[in-house]
């Protein structure tokens, strides 16, 4: 049972767009508190929806949404609240999504370490705080959601399911949403770097070992530019450049792997 | 029994973990899978030595390990300390840093359990050291798998946790370099820079040499293998050239 008291300040996170001032509009005797409630609540499970997870102490669920925009400002006490939960929260998708890639792939040590590196990045933590609604709801302005804000919110989110109902709950959260990514990654070997890949192609495919050669280079006092070729034995595949060499290089990787067709 | 370490119970070339059981009577209980013991305590470097007759090593069970004494660490800390983030943090870095994990490793004299590749017996201090810090993060991840959560947890907690005091008290992780560039602000305005000096090829090894400057005079210069090395000693150095220390 949720009390009054709890519901209404999280009304703060929850309420929808243009109702800034909640004293001013009960005043004009608008909209009644009981509906601006259900409507908060209604917001509330349409999150938890997406989540797949309902909270049974709502606390959690407002302190790991207090960094959000529009929560700003009005609880600040939160705030050391949700950095703590934020900290929890990081241990607990790194630990899960590490036992999720053991039980799935046989690989190397060092690359379930890479593999689990892409998929608790911080731009893609924000496209899964994206897909939660978190970006469109009434928790962002207007102007959407940065990203650091959004990732930093997913790991808090976790937290608090993890805090609110344990271990498994959690898991199963970081199942449906980010260990799904895993598989595309892995076939893909989209969490090696892109010379890594070539390499491995040109050295699968063809027995040689791939260069890469200087081809040209700029250097003025606030930018620099070089230009490096991508070569199999003597023959150019592809080109790139970057303000530096491995920009460069990875450039001319991707172009490379694009024009041999072995993606 | 299925067996996701990888291990084959079927080769029966492998052997047990050297003295299995005295490390269990260190441990207070016994891993039930001997294999995922041995994999637990078998270093990188012998499995590269005995390709053909060691099929597995201690690094998948060391990442596993790893996140697992991670977030045992930090539910701890968040459990009980009113920390903030930020002290959360230097709190968990100091207690699971390799430094740490070695002194952790030597209080429950794991070293005579590992197997290392002949270069970490006989090689250098730090090679040894290392192959500690990560048969101890192995070990976690062998008993979470083994025995289950809460058993990992609470080892984490009797053996890593009680330093606590010992990590509070650590001196905030500041560098040479960090706590040279801090008084050089402080008592003369400037900023310090590093400045490559050469690189000396002395027979097979390579070092760097670079120069501590301060406001366009040299005041230290440090060597190392790496450049980071060769700056954090030139700012040592530095710091006691300017009698800062």
């Amino acid at each position: 049972m949720v009390s009054i008291l709890t519901t209404q300040r999280e009304y703060y996170i929850l309420r929808p767009i243009g109702s800034f001032n909640k004293s001013d509009k009960y005043k004009k005797g608008g909209i009644g508190i009981e509906d601006e409630i259900n409507g908060m609540m209604e917001m509330r499970s349409e999150l938890e929806k997406e989540v797949g997870y309902v909270f049974s102490d709502v606390a959690y669920l407002r302190r790991a949404l207090a960094r959000l925009p529009r929560a700003e400002g009005i609880l600040e006490g939160d705030i050391a609240e949700n950095e703590r939960m934020e900290f929890l929260g990081d241990a607990v998708l790194e630990a899960i999504v590490i036992e999720g890639l053991c039980e799935m792939y046989p690989h190397p040590g060092n690359e379930i370490e890479k593999i689990k590196m892409g998929l608790v990045s911080e731009p893609m933590l924000a496209v899964i705080a994206r897909e939660i609604g978190l970006e469109k709801g009434p928790w962002a302005t207007r102007r959407g959601l940065k990203a650091e804000i959004a990732a930093d919110t997913v790991e808090a989110l976790i937290g608090a399911i993890y805090l609110d109902g344990g271990y498994e709950a959690a898991r199963q959260f970081i199942e449906k949403r980010i260990l799904c990514h895993a598989s595309e990654s892995v076939r893909n070997e989209l969490y090696k770097k892109p010379t890594e890949r070539f390499r491995e192609q040109a050295l699968n495919r063809l027995h040689v070992n791939p260069t890469y050669r200087v081809e040209g280079k700029s250097k003025t006092k606030s930018s620099s530019q070089i230009v490096l070729g991508l070569y199999i034995g003597s023959e150019k595949v592809a080109g790139g450049e970057g303000t530096n060499r491995r920009i460069a290089s990875w450039r001319a990787a991707m172009n490379g792997l694009k024009a041999m067709e072995w993606n | 029994m299925e067996l996701k370490g990888g291990a084959n119970v079927g080769q029966a070339t492998i052997e047990e973990v050297p003295m299995r059981e005295s490390l269990e009577h260190k441990l207070g209980f016994a891993i039930e899978n001997k294999w995922l013991l041995r994999e637990a305590m078998v270093s990188g470097a012998y499995k590269a030595e005995h390709q053909d007759s060691e099929p597995v090593s201690n690094e998948r069970l060391e990442v596993k390990g790893r996140a697992f004494m991670k977030l045992f660490v930090a539910e701890y800390l968040f459990r009980n300390l009113p920390e903030r983030e930020g002290g959360m943090t230097k709190l968990r870095s100091a207690l699971t840093d390799w430094k740490m994990l070695v002194q952790v490793a030597d209080e429950l004299g794991l070293e005579e359990h590992i197997v290392m590749g002949s270069d970490e017996k006989r090689d250098s201090i730090v090679n040894r050291q290392r192959s500690k810090a990560i048969a101890l993060r192995a070990l976690v991840g062998a008993i979470y798998q083994d025995r289950g959560c809460e058993t990992a947890r609470q080892f984490v907690v009797e053996n890593i946790i009680s330093h606590l005091d010992e990590a509070r008290e650590k001196p905030p992780g500041q560098t040479a370099a960090d706590r040279f560039k801090c008084e050089a602000e402080r008592r003369m305005g400037l900023v310090p820079k590093y400045r490559l000096n050469g690189k000396r090829n002395t027979g097979k090894k390579k070092r760097i040499v670079v120069e501590l400057c301060l406001g366009g005079s040299v005041v230290a210069e440090g060597e190392g293998k790496r450049r980071s090395a060769a700056e954090r000693s030139a700012a040592r150095k530095g710091l006691r050239a300017m009698g800062w220390d």
